[in-house]
């Protein structure tokens, strides 16, 4: 069966599959990477307000931690008991009661507040009393003198005192009724125990966050708190104002809100800067970009493991389906092709089927012909035999016991049984014609037709015929039976053109078309009337009277029978007294004989 | 017919006009002094093992030819030849097989059977005398057989 390739789908290539493939790739990616966009985008957007309400929360209550000491010292520098004592002390340095009184009222103020130190100071910087912890330093002094020419509560920056230990310093003067400063008070805060708790007091778990706070000191950043990731003490390292790159440069530059940049260790950070309010100090609170986003990545890994799954499970599908079509595709050809081999298995077995009964049939009327013709040959012959046998006898023996009209008749009687021998031997020729089996072979029809005259001319005859032979081209096909039928066409020539007196039998061969030869035999002899030509090849057809030429009408029949078997044709031409010529085309490379 | 007879020539033939033929032929050229005449195979090979009608004939004295026709009822010319080609004892006879028919296939199985000659009998009488002259005449003189 024939299909035209164009109605029916081939196998579907693996390209498709694999165009399919890298597109849904390439989308999955697009989504992935405009997901991971957003997602990044949303995190950092996070992060950076997780730590600006970190650092929301932690400078403002080192802002508080800073007012307290505002409050307090205010309220009691301001508080006019305390100042009228302080003045009477300043007055009477030497009256141990008044001292004595003031020690422990400032005791007890540092047991409520929990400092490490109050003490007085004499406007000129001596100390006048103390309670608790107190450390001399550049910066006292400094913080005195500021308070007294301000006349009013100052902060220390934080120093560290020879103990190590951090301090700020509150100092406020301490007036007399008439506004003169009498006596300066200092309140000394412990930064260990109150600051540096809130600096670095994280409220979540994390390995690299943290709350840097610097101050500008000079031309540098001066880390204020202990560094998580530095081995330096407290208030001992340093960033030059140069290293814009660095958080705690920006933000002691004033630079406020989000960051991104590299810390002190070189590590890129994101971070929040802003300003301590009513302070010259600085946070930053900061983060390592890998710890920020590390739920960025792991994200991002998820996003690609899931992405590459997805692909593969994709291409495994696809795969999966590629080769169940091709599977399909492949079952349905082999349907096909079993419903096409079922089909041509059936048209053979009836072709077979048909070709048996006709070969059968073939196989009896050939065995019934067989039959015939050998009962013919045999069973006809016989009573013929008799009849010529005993007529022939009964002439020798009883002859001349006959007149002359006995004898004649006795001779028709003997002359017909002749005949009808002559008539079964051509029926049984042309049986044997029709039955035999075309043996095929190479044919050199030159010799042929020789043989062919060698046998017809009688001894007798020899000499008397002008026989013209030309080379004849070989053909394909059975010798005998081509044989049979140059010797019909020869003894018909010899016999019609004996009575002639010129007797030309010419033999020769035109190639008639490409793959036909037309072989002939031209006679001088008395020819025949055309209008009966057709007759001429007909069984038992003659056209010459018995009296004239002998015959049963059988040769030109068997010539075409032979011909025909043979792929070709015969046809005959001729005149009455101009001669005959007979033709028969015998193709050249013949395929099929029978017809 | 006494036991001892010689014989020179077997005809197997069930056609009596054929026959009758056959033997005038023979007679006209005093070709056959002692023929025997039967008309069927059976009878044949009775004849020639000395068996049934023709027991106790001496089997030393064998035809010095048979004609033999292929077309014979109960056992037919061909089953004939191949039974006496098939035993040793017959085989040296000569057979001639004289019939009417010209098929092939009786030609060559009669030849692959071991005939020695196949006539075909032609209808013209004269003719007919000539071949039964001439095969006599070849095969009841000319011809040498082993002596059994």
């Amino acid at each position: 069966m024939n299909t035209p390739p164009d109605t029916k789908p081939g196998i579907p290539g693996p390209g498709k599959w694999i165009a399919a493939f890298l597109a849904f790739v390439l989308v999955l990616a697009g989504v992935g990477a405009w997901f991971f966009a957003t997602e990044s985008s949303r995190i950092q957007q996070d992060k950076y307000e997780d730590l600006g309400a970190i650092a929301k929360l932690k400078t403002k209550w080192i802002s508080d931690w800073r007012n307290r000491f505002f409050n307090g010292i205010g309220r009691i520098s301001g508080n006019p008991f305390f100042a009228q004592s302080v003045a009477e002390f300043a007055r009477n340095p030497d009256d141990p009661e008044l001292r004595a009184r003031l020690k422990d009222w400032l005791g007890y103020q540092i047991k409520w507040t929990g400092d490490e130190g109050m003490a007085l100071y004499a406007p000129d910087g001596r100390l006048m009393l103390s309670a608790g912890t107190q450390e001399e330093c550049p910066e006292l002094l400094r913080v005195l003198g500021e308070a007294i020419w301000s006349n009013g509560a100052v902060l220390s920056r934080l120093y560290k005192g020879l103990s190590g230990n951090v301090f700020i310093i509150a100092a406020c003067p301490v007036n007399d009724r008439e506004g003169i400063p009498v006596a300066v008070l200092a309140i000394f805060g412990s930064a260990n125990k109150d600051l540096y708790p809130l600096v670095e007091e994280w409220p979540s778990r994390s390995k690299t966050a943290e709350t840097l706070l610097v101050e500008r000191d000079g031309n540098s950043a001066l880390f204020l708190n202990r560094l998580h990731f530095k081995p330096a003490a407290k208030m001992e390292f340093r960033i030059p104002l140069t290293e814009t790159d660095a958080p705690a440069v920006q933000a002691v530059l004033g630079t406020g809100g989000k960051f991104l940049g590299r810390d002190y260790r070189g590590v890129e950070v994101i971070g929040d800067l802003r300003g301590v309010p009513g302070s010259p100090w600085f946070m930053v609170t900061k983060m390592d970009t890998a710890e920020a986003y590390a739920g960025l990545h792991e994200m991002m890994e998820i996003l690609i493991f899931v992405s590459v799954s997805l692909s593969f499970a994709v291409a495994a599908a696809m795969a999966a389906i590629h080769r169940g079509s091709q599977v399909r595709f492949l079952r349905e050809l082999d349907a096909e092709r079993a419903a096409s081999e079922e089909n041509l298995r059936r048209a053979n077995a009836e072709l077979e089927g048909r070709v048996a009964k006709r070969t059968a049939q073939v196989v009896a009327s050939n065995r019934e012909l067989e039959s015939f013709a050998y009962s013919v040959s045999h069973d006809l012959r016989a009573p013929l035999r008799a009849i010529e046998g005993f007529a022939s006898i009964l002439e020798e023996e009883y002859g001349p016991k006959f007149d002359g009209e006995g004898r004649r008749l006795l001779g028709i009687v003997r002359s017909s049984t002749r005949k009808m021998d002559h008539l079964i031997h051509g029926i049984l020729d042309l049986s044997r014609i029709v039955r035999a089996e075309i043996v095929p072979s190479d044919v050199d029809m030159t010799a042929l037709a020789r043989a062919a005259w060698e046998e017809v001319q009688t001894p007798k005859e020899a000499g008397r015929f002008d026989f013209r032979l030309s080379p004849l081209p070989p053909t394909r096909g059975d010798a005998l039976l081509l044989r049979q039928v140059w010797t019909n066409l020869l003894s018909n020539a010899v016999k019609y053109t004996a009575p002639r007196e010129v007797r030309c039998i010419e033999v020769g061969a035109i190639r008639e078309k490409e793959n036909l030869t037309c072989y002939f035999v031209k006679d001088t002899g008395v020819g025949f009337d055309p209008t009966y030509a057709s007759k001429l090849f007909g069984l038992f057809q003659r056209l010459h009277k018995d009296t004239d030429f002998e015959g049963v009408g059988i040769g030109l029949a068997n010539v075409q029978r032979i011909v025909q078997r043979h792929g070709g044709t015969v046809r005959a031409e001729g005149s009455p007294g101009a001669g005959a010529a007979f033709f028969f085309t015998l193709p050249k490379n013949p395929e099929n004989h029978e017809q | 017919m006494s036991n001892d007879q010689i014989v020179e020539l077997l005809l197997v033939e069930d056609n009596p006009h054929d026959a009758e033929l056959a033997l005038r032929a023979l007679n006209r050229h005093n070709l056959a002094n002692s023929i025997v005449h039967v008309t069927d195979g059976a009878e044949a090979l009775d004849f020639l093992y000395a068996r049934n009608a023709h027991a106790g004939r001496n089997k030393k004295n064998q035809p010095k030819v048979i004609l033999l026709d292929l077309k014979l009822p109960r056992v037919d010319g061909l089953e004939v030849l191949r039974t006496m080609k098939g035993d040793p004892a017959l085989r040296p006879i000569p057979v001639v097989v004289l019939t009417t028919s010209r098929e092939e296939s009786d030609l060559l199985t009669s030849y692959h059977l071991g005939v020695n000659s196949y006539i075909v009998k032609p209808v013209d009488f004269p003719q007919f005398v000539e071949a039964i002259r001439q095969l006599g005449f070849y095969w009841l003189l000319i011809n040498e057989s082993p002596k059994p």
